[in-house]
Order: structure tokens, then sequence, then C-alpha cells
């Protein structure tokens, strides 16, 4: 042929077949952002709830191995209270007699006992919210203390603080409660529980605290150096949860404390029910917009067969194989797709990201990122799924382009 | 030879009965001729060609491009003879319309492996056929005349050695397509067989053969210049 011998001038782009599809959208703008649009917000629903649904179930992990207590128990009454203060960091305050840790730690099976204690901060104090304020013993601690990021320098002292992981506050800063201003001197890891918004000091500490509430004229209803919040509690291993949950009760109730307890495994389980139908319907919706998504993309692809007819008639009659026309059906569907999914991945990356503290506040469950090279392989199978839904939606479009004697579709397309 | 054409036949079905729009048509061409076919609106021109480029299937017969049977080809091979050995201009407009006249006319390069770059050549063609100033534009924008013009200088691109052309000079001026004519004609004298479909009595002037169709049948095979003849009929 007399064009081999021509030298090749200036810059000219090749025309191949990925080009010819890039002209075809490019020219047909509209339609294409309607379509990348469409896949976007698959793509964004998609990887939003495989994070979210990591997330929780990270959450869940993360509560089921590090909830150090095997029980809680709590004044009458206060289950829920305590419970959102747990879980969410809810601000809550109640009490009862201190005796209680004692008469626990006696009953049999029972390894551990600590006490913890709840104040409320004010919201003007040191953040822009109210932030529960955690009294925990060091010396008897074993549930604050697995969570506390490198190691204090020593126990806990008085005016000092311990703060969670999602307070900004670095050690050596100071906070400021009731008008006093206490110095960090440790921070905690992230736990995907309420301990992330708290604060955490010594009994002495938060008997300060108190004294300092009552000069600001609020009285939390307790006795001075007698009062406490909570008993954590461990048990053997191999507990028996009834059984262990029956003895307190009863010994409880022979000391005329009136208490409810609250047993982790049953938190962990109510919870797990919760974020389990929500990854359900977090997968049904995401099948649902799949499915919606390659049905409305193949009635566009199917309904541009017409025009396109007679381009691939053309393609044809100019020398393409059928190899090159699928390849140009299916790369146009692969671009609409890819391009429409990494949009669709970015915003959710935009939006996932910096809110996560508020996606987790209000779902109102324990939410714990996964690792990035997790969330790397969540974006990655996202892509792939969603960039799938163009070539998919081709399918029959194509097939019945290849198929079609090409006289007949170069008049269809007329 | 370069073209035979064996009882070539291609039935179509109207309602329940066949009919044969191509009928046992038989002809040859040689290298560098320059032949038309005549013949009413319905007799089976476009069907023939078609039948020839081998984008139709035949009920029967045989056509050989080069010694080759083009109905026994595979798809690889069948569409790299398309490629490069057929060009095609067909009836209705057939530019790209999201690629440039320019980008139109360079494609059917790209379509099989190729070293070299066709711009040059393309920009010469745009050049000869009249229509360099619109290489930039896109389809559109572009009259009839102007389109056909773009589908020549692409069945063109790679020097076929048979070019197929159904109407070129349908629905163009007087004077547009005596320059259409003219231009065939220089391509047959520069080696490229052409097979020309055309309603122009005129047309034979510049023909070596013209082949009258009727109903299907090859009826005449007219020699020189056959003015006059059926003319009446077209
Ligand atoms: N795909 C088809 N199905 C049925 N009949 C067809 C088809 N294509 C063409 N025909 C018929 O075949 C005959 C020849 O058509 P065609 O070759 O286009 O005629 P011409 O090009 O000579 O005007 C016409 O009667 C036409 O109606
Ligand atoms: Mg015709």
């Amino acid at each position: 042929m007399s064009q081999q011998e021509q030298s090749p001038k200036g810059s000219k782009k090749k025309l191949g077949i990925i080009t010819i599809a890039c002209c075809n959208l490019k020219k047909k703008a509209v339609r294409t952002s309607c379509l990348m649009g469409l896949v976007a917000v698959l793509s964004f629903t998609l990887f939003s709830g495989l994070i979210l649904t990591t997330s929780l179930r990270g959450g869940m992990e993360s509560m089921r191995q590090r909830l150090g207590a095997d029980f809680m128990v709590v004044p009458d009454g206060n289950q829920a209270k305590f419970e959102g203060a747990l879980l969410r960091g809810e601000p809550g305050t109640f009490y009862f007699g201190r005796d209680t840790t004692k008469i626990l730690s006696d009953i049999e099976g029972i390894i551990k006992t600590t006490p913890q204690f709840f104040i409320t901060s004010l919201s003007t104090d040191c953040c822009s919210y109210q932030v529960q304020l955690i009294g925990y013993e060091p010396k008897t601690d074993f549930v604050i203390a697995p969570w506390i990021s490198g190691q204090l320098k020593k126990d806990l002292e008085k005016g000092e603080l311990v703060v969670g992981s999602k307070l900004e506050h670095q050690v050596g800063d100071t906070l400021k409660f009731f008008g006093r201003e206490y110095v960090v001197a440790g921070r905690l890891q992230e736990t995907g529980l309420g301990f992330d918004t708290s604060v955490f000091m010594n009994f002495d500490t938060a008997e300060n605290v108190l004294d300092d509430a009552k000069i600001k004229g609020i009285h939390y209803r307790f006795n001075k150096g007698d009062s406490i919040s909570a008993v954590m509690v461990k048990a053997e291993e191999g507990y028996d949860v009834s059984a262990i949950n029956n003895a307190i009760v009863d010994r409880l109730r022979e000391a005329g404390i009136k208490a409810d307890v609250v047993a982790s495994r049953t938190i962990v389980t109510t919870a797990s029910d919760h974020i389990n139908q929500f990854i359900f319907y977090v997968k049904v919706f995401s099948v649902m917009l799949w499915v919606l998504a390659v049905v409305l993309l193949s009635v566009v692809f199917t309904f541009s067969v017409h025009e396109r007819k007679k381009e691939i008639a053309v393609l044809r009659i100019l020398g393409a194989t059928k190899g090159k026309l699928l390849q140009l059906i299916f790369g146009e569907a692969a671009l609409i797709g890819t391009g429409g999914a990494l949009v669709g991945l970015s915003l959710a990356f935009l939006v996932l990201f910096p809110f996560s503290t508020l996606i987790s506040l209000t779902l109102n469950l324990p939410f714990v990122l996964p690792p990035p090279q997790r969330i790397a392989f969540l974006a990655m199978l996202s892509f792939l799924l969603t960039g799938a839904a163009g070539p998919a939606a081709s399918v029959s479009s194509a097939y019945r382009i290849v198929k079609n004697e090409i006289q007949a579709t170069m008049r269809e397309g007329e | 030879m370069l073209l035979e054409v064996n009882q070539l036949t291609r039935e179509y079905k109207r309602g329940r009965e066949a009919f044969r729009a191509v009928d046992e048509v038989s002809f040859t061409m040689a290298d560098g001729e320059f032949v038309s076919i005549r013949g009413r609106s319905g007799s089976g021109k476009s069907t023939l060609l078609n039948l020839i480029t081998g984008l139709l299937q035949p009920t029967g017969g045989s056509v050989f491009l080069d010694g080759e049977n083009i109905f026994e080809l595979d798809d690889r091979n069948y569409s790299y003879l398309r490629n490069s050995k057929l060009g095609y201009v067909s009836q209705v407009q057939s530019a790209l319309s999201n690629l440039t006249v320019m980008d139109n006319v360079r494609l059917p390069f790209f379509l099989s492996k190729r070293d070299g770059e066709p711009s040059e050549r393309a920009a010469a063609l745009l050049e000869q056929v009249g229509i360099a100033h619109l290489a930039k534009a896109y389809p559109a924008q572009l009259s009839g005349g102007e389109l056909k013009r773009v589908a020549i200088a692409r069945a063109l691109i790679l020097s076929p050695e048979l070019l197929i052309a159904d109407e070129p000079t349908c629905d163009l001026d007087l004077q547009t397509t005596k320059e259409v004519l003219e231009f065939l004609a220089s391509v047959a004298q520069r080696g490229t067989a052409v097979l020309m479909v055309t309603h122009e009595a005129d047309a034979s002037e510049y023909c070596n053969r013209t082949l009258f169709m009727e109903s299907g049948k090859l009826v005449h095979i007219a020699s020189g210049n056959p003015s006059g003849i059926f003319c009446s009929a077209i």
C-alpha cells in the first residue's frame, strides 16, 4: 500500500477504537454526563454502604473484644442512660453507694471490680459540646488502662486527665472544667465506644470538679466520698451469664441496694442485631440500585442503538472486525462506567471521612473506620462492581448489533 | 480478472412470496475499468453492490475479488479485504457524525494494523475532491454534496483496487455531478477500478461499459457510449 511509506507527520492523534469511543462520548456530552451521574450515584451508595457496614462491624468487634467488663452495675432505673453513656458518650449522671463495689467483689466467679464516677461538664467549659467526665480508680481499673495510648509516665495524679480519641487535646494541653484548669496526661486510642468523647480522671480529681461545680451552683445528688455511678465487673473465664447475673441481683437485694445489671454480652448482641439489620438494608438497597442502574443504562443503550446501527454498519463497511465493534460498544460503556464510578467514589471520600463522627452519632451505633488497606480494597471493589454496570448494560445491544446483517442495519439507521 | 461475479442471486421475502432482488447476475471487471450500472429504482442495483462488497449474504452464486471468494473468508480476512481492497460509497449519508471530516477520512487507515500516518494523504484527497477547507468541520455542518465527497475521499484513503459507489451523484446539481464523475474517471485512470450505480444518462460518456438492470437481471451490456438506449425507462 502506498501510504505505508508515508512518514508520520506532526503529532496527529491515532484514531483507535477507544479514541472514537471518546469522541462519541464527548459529542454527546449531556447524555454522557447523565449516564455517568447515574453510575456515580451507584458507586457512591455502594462504597458508602460498604464503609458504613464495615465500620459498624468494626465498632461491634472492638466493642466485643475491648469492653473489658463482663457486667456493669448501675443504680436502679439508669440502664438506658448508662448504655447511652457507654456506647455513644451521651452525658449522664446517677449515683449509688461506694460499698456496692465491695459487695460485688465478694461474689464467687467475679475476679475484678472497679468503680466509675460520672459527671457532666458544662458545654461552655472546655469544648463546644457537653462532655462525659468519668472518674475511675487507676489502682483497680481494668477498663480504661488498656486503651491508654503509649504509657502514662506514672499513675494518674490529682489534676491530671486522660482524654478520649475524639478530643483534640494533646498531652500537656490544659482543659477547663467549672473554672479550673486540668492537664492532659494521656490519650485513649479509638474505642468506637462513648469513651471516645469522654474525659477520664481519678476520684480525687473528680471530687475537686464536683466542689467547683457546687461553687458555681450546680449540685449533683450524691454523697461526697461515698458515691459512685457504676461498678465494672470482670468474671472468670467461661462464666455463665445468667448465674453471675442472678448472683449479683440476689446479693445486692440482700444488702438493700437497688441496681440494674447490664451484661456486656447482651448489649453487644442487641447492638449486633441493630447493625445486622442495617447491613441487610444496605445490601438490599445496593443490589436494587445496581439492578436499577443496569436496567436504566440498558434502556438508554438500546434506544441509542438506532443511531448506533448506522455507525456500526459504516465501521463494518470500512473494514472493522466484529471484535472491533464490540470494543467500541463495550469501550464506551466502560468509559461511562469507570468515569461515573470515579466521580461517585471521590464524592464518597469527601463526604464519609470528614463526617464519620457525625454519621456515627446519627446512627447511634459504635463506629470504627477500617484500616486504610481495607478502605482501598473496598474502594476497588465498588469501583469494579459499578464500573461493570456499564458493560453489563450493553451486552444485549452489542449482541444485537453484531448479530445483525450489516446492510439491514445500514437501512434501519437511515 | 479483478472481479468475477457468477450467477449471483439474492432472494427476499415479500409477504409470503420469495422474490429475487438480484437474479443470477454474472459479469467481470478488469483492473482500472470504469463500469456503471443503470436501471429503474427497485431493480436491484443497491442489492447487487451490497452483495459484491460482501455486506449481504447471497442466496446463490459467488463473487471473486482478486481470485478470492469473498463469501468464504472468515471475519478477520473479510474485514481486512473490505478495509484494504474495497472502497465503498453508500447511497445514504455515511460519515460518522462524531468525527471531523479529516478523521472520517483517516479512519479506515486505523482499522487494520499499519505503519505510518494517513494525514498527508487524507489532506491531499480532500484537496482533490475540493473540500480541503472543511477538514475540521463535523458532518452535521456539511451539505449533501460535500458529504458525498467526504465518503469518496474516505473510500480512497487506502488506494483500493475496487471502488464501489452507489448513486454518488444523486441529489447533486449538474456542475457538481460533472465534477464527481470526472473525478471518478480520473480515479479509474490511475488504476482503481470503479463500479458505479447512477441515474445519469451522461455518465456513460465517462465509462468503459454500462450495465443495465431490470427486475434483478442484467438485461443489456452496452460498451462505449450507449446514449439514448433505455433513457426513457430511468
Ligand atoms: N432488506 C430487504 N427486505 C426486503 N426487500 C428488500 C430489502 N432490500 C431491498 N429490497 C427490495 O429489493 C428490491 C431491490 O432493491 P434495491 O437493490 O435497493 O433497488 P435499487 O437500488 O435498484 O433501487 C426492491 O424491490 C426492494 O424493495
Ligand atoms: Mg439503490
